[in-house]
């Protein structure tokens, strides 16, 4: 304790014989204080705190000085309360999940940065349950980039590969984990569901092992939020039409009236029945084939309610 | 169990900030926040009381007193800041705020959206802002807060995205049941907004959220005159299928409960002509005049 201070207090490198002389708690024969010091330095560092070790002093190029910097040791960023107050409620609402632990351990510190008490969100959440075997290991992994090797049973298969991944992301999808991360054996990015994970994951390689690129995106690789293939452009009223704005890719302004949207539709029939739904408030433009459905349904329609 | 050094000197770092930000907090809650009892903290407190920085005259030690159960830190010295965040912690803290913004309505979500990107850049940023996708199951978060807000009697703020009139509403709603069908959920409740008894879809609601509003004993509740309707069809649509719990048959007839005329109006133009609403009459024609409106785009505009 008094060491971590000792250090954390001084802007230069203090000397190994500066601590014994200065920082409480060292005593004892020379051979003693050395002992404790090296067991000193090495709790600091089991626990996560970076020792720096330098070159005290161009004339005792025998001596290394040690500090910590503050910067990387404590929180000096500045949050503001509603900041802190989200934190609060995120972190609230996995607690309860298997990162519970850490959890705690991050809302005790995001309580330690403000005196006033967090101004209370408006909103009451219940806990979601995020935790899926292997999601520890792999944020652990993914911060620290290391590679990790596990066995997986790829979906209609019976039997385990062994496969070794760089974690380039995570991500959640209607309640289970997928690990996107480069396969170094198939040389190409590949996603993975952590249910077909089959074994322990091994992320015992070291850290900075690889770089993310910086543009990269999750999303991109999961099959399942790939767009429809059906492309059509649709005029619709404006301030209309919400559902199809929801899906369209571009939205663009016709006039006062009416905007164009391009939507990526699954199949044709998704198209024609979402449109349909519009009514006259939405008036496809292309491809032609689905104007003539289109055309074919309304007739119909006409027909049998008239 | 025996506690590793590690984790004590950990709680004690911790310690001075914390008890600096809370001044006059009791031993207990001291105790209970960092999960051991009251002695432990007793003794982490002796042991802090002691330390401090090369000097140790007075002025240089951490101060700190307890009177009737109450701490008070003074002097934290250079411990005034919580330890930072390492890059596991600051990616297990984007995961959670990742799924909070899904969870909020619309307007908080940009707030969270940053705060995010500032953890990136902060503390994570070799791992990119869009490296982390959160997509929960939606529907059933959704029916887990409603399930919540009956159990405690609470009302929702929901954001509800109206179809058939495309038009999104906040609103304040006292949930009275849970109507679960083949393919989609019906929330019945108690709108403040409308002030009576309407049916949500599920899918619909953009956002849900509790608050802490006791929620309406909707004792009275509003019968609706819901009106039949008389369909034809073939069994292989599309209509048919998805609502087949909501159909009764008599012959080559189908009769339906209409909540909204405008539901099977819209219901009945997405068939193109595979569903024919036959009565009532005024479903029936505004379904052609709604077809015929449409009709006349095409024309137009060929």
């Amino acid at each position: 304790m008094n060491l971590t201070m000792a250090l954390l207090g001084t802007k230069r490198f203090m000397t190994k014989s500066e601590i014994f002389r200065r920082v409480a708690g060292y005593s004892g024969t020379s051979e003693t204080k050395e002992r404790m010091f090296e067991r000193d330095k090495d709790d600091l560092r089991t626990l996560g705190i970076e020792i720096e070790v330098a070159s005290h002093d161009p004339l005792f190029e025998d001596e290394v000085g040690y500090r910590i910097r503050a910067e990387l040791f404590q929180l000096r960023e500045k949050f503001d309360s509603e900041e802190l107050g989200l934190v609060s409620l995120a972190l609230g609402l996995i607690g309860g999940s298997e990162l519970g632990e850490t959890t705690h351990s991050l809302s005790r510190r995001i309580n330690s940065l403000a005196v006033s008490p967090i101004t209370p969100e408006e909103f009451r959440l219940s806990e979601i349950d995020i935790t899926e075997e292997g999601l520890t290991e792999l944020l652990k992994a993914l911060s620290e980039r290391r590679s990790v090797t596990f066995q997986y049973r790829k979906e209609g298969t019976s039997k385990d590969e062994d496969r070794r991944v760089n974690p380039l992301g995570l991500s959640a999808w209607r309640g289970g984990w997928y690990l996107v991360g480069e396969d170094l054996d198939r040389d190409d990015v590949r996603v993975f569901k952590l249910s077909r994970i089959s074994s322990r994951i091994d992320a015992s390689s070291p850290s900075n092992a690889y770089v993310i690129p910086e543009d990269f995106s999750a999303k991109d690789y999961l099959v399942m939020l790939k767009p429809g293939e059906y492309s059509v452009a649709v005029r619709v009223r404006r301030a209309l039409a919400l559902n199809l704005r929801n899906l369209a890719e571009t939205v663009t302004q016709l006039d006062d009236d009416w905007d164009l949207l391009k939507v990526n539709f699954k199949d044709r029939e998704q198209a024609l029945r979402e449109i349909l739904w519009m009514g006259p408030d939405a008036v496809v433009e292309e491809p032609a084939e689905l104007r003539l459905a289109l055309v074919e349904s309304l007739k119909k329609l006409v027909t049998s309610h008239g | 169990m025996v506690e590793t050094a590690a984790a004590r000197a950990i709680r004690l770092i911790d310690l001075v900030p914390y008890l600096h930000n809370h001044p006059g907090i009791s031993l207990k809650e001291v105790a209970e926040e960092f999960r051991v009892t009251v002695p432990e903290i007793v003794k982490d407190l002796d042991l802090l009381f002691m330390c401090g920085l090369p000097g140790y005259t007075p002025l240089e030690l951490i101060d700190l007193s307890i009177h009737d159960g109450i701490v008070s830190l003074r002097e934290p010295q250079n411990l005034d800041s919580p330890r930072r965040f390492s890059q596991t912690e600051a990616l297990i803290i984007r995961v959670a705020l990742a799924a909070l913004e899904e969870l909020l309505p619309d307007s908080k979500r940009v707030k969270v959206s940053e705060l995010r990107e500032k953890f990136t850049r902060l503390f994570t940023h070799q791992v990119p802002n869009e490296a982390i996708y959160f997509e929960s199951d939606a529907e059933r978060t959704k029916l887990r807060v409603i399930s919540d807000s009956m159990v405690q009697g609470k009302k929702l703020f929901i954001t509800y995205m109206n179809p058939t009139k495309s038009q999104v509403t906040e609103r304040k709603i006292s949930v009275t049941a849970v109507i679960p069908e083949s393919n989609r959920t019906l929330i019945e409740a108690w709108c403040d907004l409308s002030s009576g008894v309407r049916t949500f879809n599920l899918a619909n609601m953009k956002s849900v959220n509790l608050i802490d509003e006791d929620s309406v004993r909707a004792t009275a509740m509003d019968e609706e005159a819901n009106s039949k309707a008389t369909l034809r069809s073939s069994d292989e649509s599309r209509f048919i299928k998805e609502n087949a719990s909501q159909l009764e048959k008599h012959g080559n007839q189908i009769l339906i409960d209409v909540f909204q005329d405008e539901w099977l109006v819209r219901s009945a133009l997405a068939e193109g002509g595979d569903l024919v609403v036959e009565s009532p009459d005024r479903i029936r024609s505004r379904v052609a005049l709604l077809a015929e409106e449409s009709l006349k785009n095409y024309s137009r505009n060929p």
